[in-house]
C-alpha cells in the first residue's frame, strides 16, 4: 500500500478534535471566571475580576496556596534526595540489585486512592497501627493525633505521597547512574575519596536530567493530589490540608459557585504553568535542536 | 469488491445503531426514576414503592437511574447535566428547601398544586413542611419521609453507670458531659465524626435552636439575624464551644457510622445524631433499650428533614410521572416505604403504633403533635452555598475553639453568599 500525506492528516483528525475541544474548555473556562455564575444555570454576565477579589479575600484561599507550596517543597526535596540516595546504594549491591528496586518501586503501582486509605488507616489515633506500636513500646499517644491534628495533618499526608513517590525518584536516578561513564566513579575512588564524596560531588552532578525529569514530575503531582486530600481527610481538619484543586471542587460542586471555582482553576494554570513552561522550554532547548 | 463490502458492512451497522436507539424512545409506558437509595435496607424500601407503583400501572416499566455511573454519590452530577442538557428523568430524589430551590430557579421543576390539592395534602402533613416546600405559592415535590434529627443516642450502660439522667436540655448536656468526664476520663462524653463535614453542622442547628428556641432557629439559619452582635448567637456559639473539649478528640478521622459505632465499643457515651443511625445499631448487633437508648433535645420540638420527590419540567412521561407522585401522597404507600427505611411518614393520617420500634413511634406521635423544624444542611433551612462554608468554620471551630473568629467568618459567609436574600422564600 503507498502511502499520502492525506492519509496521516485523515488519522490526526480525532486526535485534533481533542486538542480543540481541550483548548476549547480552557476558554469556556477563563469565560466562566469572569461571570457572576451562581446557581445550576449559566449567568454569561461579565463581572470582570469580581471573582478573584472575592477569592483573594479569602482567609481559607491562602491556606490553600500556602499548602500547595507547601507540597512542593517538603514533598519533592526529600523524595529527589533519599531517592537518589538509595539508587546510588543500591548500584553498589552486587546482588539483590532488581528484587531491591522492585520492592520500592511497588507502592508506585497504587493508586494515590489506596494510598490514601492504607495510611489514613494507619494514622488512625485511636485504632491506627502507628499509635497502637506505639502503645506497646510504652508511648502516651492520648495527644498523638497524626491526621487528626491540624498541625501535623498535612505532614503526615506528603509523607504518604513521598512513600509511594520514592521508588519513580529512585528508578529515575538508577537508569541515569546506569548510564555514567564507569571511568570517572573508578577514577575518583583510586584517588581516595569517600562514597559521600562520590555520590554528591560526582555522581549527582552528572545526572542532572535525571533531577529535572523528577522534580518536574513530582511538582506535578503536587497540583494534581486532590485524591489523597478527599481520601485521607477531605481537607480537615478545619481547612488545614487543602490544596488548590479541592478547593475548586468544593466551590464548583458544593458551593455551586461556578464563577469562583472557575476562578480558582485559572489560578491553578498559572501556578502549574509557572512550574511547568521553564521545564519545557529548557527541555526544548537541550534535547531538541530546532 | 472487498471495498464494497466493507462500505456495506459499515451502513449495515449504522443503520442498526440509528434503529436500536429510536426503537429504545420509542418503547411506551416508562417510567424513569433517578435515587441513590442503593445500600441494604435502603433498597428494599424503594422496592416497595415500585410494587405499588407497578400494581397501579400495570404496564409501566421502571427504569431506575439509566445512566452508568448514576448511583450513589454520582447521582447527582448525572442528574444536574441530565437536566441542564433538557433530558430531565420522570422524577428523582430530591431534598426540600434551598436544596430544591435551585432547582426551581432554574426553571427545571413544574408545580404540582394539583396533586396537593387532589389528595388534601397539606391538612393532613404538619405546617413545617408546607412553608419548606412552598415556593411564591408553588409546591413542585411531595416528601416521602421525616428523619428526626435532634436525637440524642446514649450507651445506656455508661450513663446508669456514671448515674445521670438522659439529657432533655443543654444544660443537662453540658452536666451529663462532665460527670462522665469526671468518672470516666477515658471516655468520651460526646461521639462525633468529621470526616464528613456536614455533622458539625448538626450540633450547630441544636445549640442555636437550645438556645435562642425555634422562632430564632429559623431567623438565624436563614440569615435575619445580625451574626456579628447579636447576643443569643453568641450565646449558641460559646455553648457549642463549651462542648468541644467533651467531643471525641479524633473526630476529624471518622465518619458518621464509625463515630456511632465508638458508643458500641465504649469509646464515647452519647452521640448526636439522626435516626438512619437506628438501622446502623440494629445492624451492628446493639440490643434497644439494652446497649442504647436515644432522648430528644429539647423534647418539645421536632427537627429533621425529608427526601422528596420533584416533577421535572418536560418529564418524558408525565403521566406516570404524575402518578407516582400522588402514590407518594397515599398513605399506604408512605407506610410501606418508611416501615423498611427506618423513618417515618410525613403523613398524620398513619398510626404510630405500626413502629416496631419505640423510637420511630415517638418521633411519629412528636411529628403529629408538636412545633417542628428543618434541620439546616440537609433540611435546605441553609443554602448550599453558605452550607459549605458552614460546616468549614465549623470544623475548624471544633479545633481553635475561637468564638470570635468562628462568629467573624460566619458572619461574613452568610454576606458573601446573599444568604438573607436567598432565604426570602421562606419568610413570603
Amino acid at each position: 500500500m503507498r502511502y499520502y500525506k492525506s492519509h496521516g492528516i485523515v488519522f490526526l483528525i480525532p486526535i485534533l478534535v481533542i486538542v480543540i475541544l481541550f483548548y476549547g474548555m480552557i476558554i469556556w473556562d477563563v469565560f466562566a471566571a469572569f461571570t457572576r455564575w451562581q446557581g445550576l444555570l449559566p449567568t454569561w454576565q461579565f463581572s470582570g475580576f469580581y471573582n478573584f477579589i472575592r477569592l483573594f479575600q479569602m482567609d481559607r484561599f491562602w491556606v490553600n496556596l500556602r499548602n500547595n507550596i507547601l507540597w512542593l517543597a517538603i514533598f519533592i526535596v526529600p523524595t529527589v534526595i533519599v531517592g537518589f540516595s538509595i539508587a546510588y546504594l543500591i548500584t553498589n549491591f552486587k546482588r539483590g540489585e532488581t528484587i531491591l528496586w522492585q520492592i520500592f518501586l511497588f507502592p508506585m503501582a497504587l493508586s494515590f486512592i489506596i494510598t490514601g486509605v492504607l495510611w489514613a488507616w494507619m494514622y488512625d489515633p485511636s485504632t491506627g497501627v502507628i499509635n497502637s506500636i506505639l502503645k506497646i513500646v510504652g508511648v502516651n499517644t492520648s495527644r498523638i493525633g497524626w491526621i487528626a491534628l491540624p498541625k501535623t495533618a498535612i505532614y503526615c499526608m506528603i509523607f504518604s505521597a513521598f512513600w509511594q513517590y520514592l521508588g519513580f525518584a529512585l528508578v529515575i536516578y538508577l537508569g541515569a547512574i546506569k548510564s555514567l561513564p564507569l571511568e570517572m566513579v573508578e577514577a575518583a575512588r583510586v584517588d581516595g575519596a569517600s562514597h559521600f564524596t562520590i555520590s554528591f560531588r560526582i555522581i549527582f552532578p552528572n545526572v542532572g536530567h535525571a533531577t529535572l525529569i523528577s522534580t518536574t514530575m513530582l511538582a506535578i503531582t503536587t497540583v494534581k493530589a486532590f485524591d489523597l486530600v478527599w481520601i485521607m481527610t477531605r481537607g480537615g481538619p478545619g481547612v488545614s490540608t487543602e490544596i488548590l484543586p479541592y478547593l475548586m471542587y468544593r466551590l464548583t460542586f458544593d458551593s455551586r459557585d461556578i464563577g469562583m471555582g472557575a476562578a480558582t482553576s485559572i489560578v491553578m494554570l498559572i501556578f502549574s504553568s509557572i512550574i511547568v513552561i521553564p521545564y519545557s522550554l529548557w527541555a526544548l532547548k537541550k534535547w531538541v535542536r530546532i | 469488491m472487498k471495498k464494497f463490502y466493507l462500505i456495506l458492512t459499515m451502513v449495515i451497522f449504522l443503520i442498526a445503531m440509528v434503529l436500536s436507539s429510536t426503537s429504545f424512545t420509542q418503547e411506551q409506558e416508562e417510567f424513569v426514576i433517578f435515587h441513590y437509595w442503593t445500600a441494604g435496607g435502603e433498597k428494599e424500601a424503594i422496592d416497595a414503592l415500585f410494587k405499588i407503583f407497578q400494581e397501579r400501572n400495570p404496564n409501566a416499566k421502571i427504569v431506575e437511574n439509566p445512566v452508568a455511573g448514576g448511583g450513589g454519590e454520582t447521582m447527582l452530577a448525572v442528574l444536574m447535566s441530565n437536566l441542564a442538557s433538557g433530558l430531565p428523568p420522570d422524577s428523582f430524589q430530591d431534598h426540600q428547601g434551598n436544596q430544591q430551590k435551585d432547582y426551581i430557579d432554574a426553571g427545571y421543576l413544574e408545580s404540582v398544586n394539583d396533586i396537593w390539592e387532589q389528595a388534601n395534602f397539606e391538612g393532613r402533613i404538619n405546617p413545617m413542611w408546607v412553608k419548606t416546600l412552598k415556593f411564591d405559592g408553588k409546591v413542585y415535590s411531595v416528601p416521602i419521609n421525616a428523619h428526626r434529627t435532634n436525637w440524642l443516642w446514649y450507651n445506656k450502660k455508661i450513663l446508669d453507670e456514671v448515674g445521670v439522667k438522659p439529657p432533655e436540655t443543654y444544660e443537662e448536656l453540658l452536666d451529663a458531659c462532665k460527670k462522665i468526664k469526671e468518672a470516666k476520663p477515658d471516655i468520651a462524653p460526646l461521639a462525633l465524626g468529621t470526616r464528613e463535614k456536614v455533622w458539625s453542622s448538626y450540633l450547630y442547628d441544636m445549640v442555636l435552636l437550645n438556645t435562642g428556641g425555634p422562632d430564632f432557629y429559623e431567623k438565624a439559619n436563614t440569615g435575619r439575624i445580625d451574626f456579628l452582635n447579636d447576643p443569643t448567637f453568641r450565646t449558641a456559639m460559646e455553648r457549642y464551644g463549651a462542648l468541644i473539649p467533651y467531643i471525641y478528640p479524633w473526630h476529624a478521622t471518622k465518619s458518621w457510622d464509625e463515630a456511632g459505632a465508638l458508643l458500641k465499643t465504649g469509646e464515647a457515651a452519647m452521640y448526636w445524631m439522626g435516626d438512619w443511625i437506628l438501622g446502623y445499631y440494629l445492624n451492628i448487633g446493639m440490643e434497644p433499650e439494652v446497649d442504647f437508648s436515644v432522648t430528644a433535645i429539647p423534647k418539645d420540638v421536632w427537627m429533621g428533614h425529608a427526601d422528596t420527590f420533584p416533577l421535572p419540567k418536560g418529564a418524558p412521561h408525565p403521566n406516570l410521572a404524575k402518578d407516582w407522585i400522588l402514590m407518594c401522597t397515599t398513605p399506604e404507600a408512605q407506610k410501606a416505604f418508611n416501615l423498611i427505611k427506618g423513618s417515618v411518614t410525613i403523613v398524620n393520617d398513619v398510626p404510630a403504633d405500626v413502629y416496631p420500634d419505640p423510637y420511630r413511634k415517638r418521633s411519629a406521635v412528636d411529628l403529629a403533635n408538636l412545633r417542628a423544624v428543618c434541620d439546616g444542611f440537609h433540611g435546605g433551612m441553609i443554602t448550599p452555598a453558605f452550607g459549605s462554608e458552614l460546616v468549614d468554620i465549623l470544623t475548624n471551630f471544633l479545633v481553635d475553639q475561637n468564638v470570635d473568629a468562628a462568629i467573624k467568618s460566619i458572619a461574613e459567609a452568610a454576606e458573601r453568599t446573599n444568604l438573607t436574600e436567598a432565604c426570602n422564600w421562606f419568610w413570603e
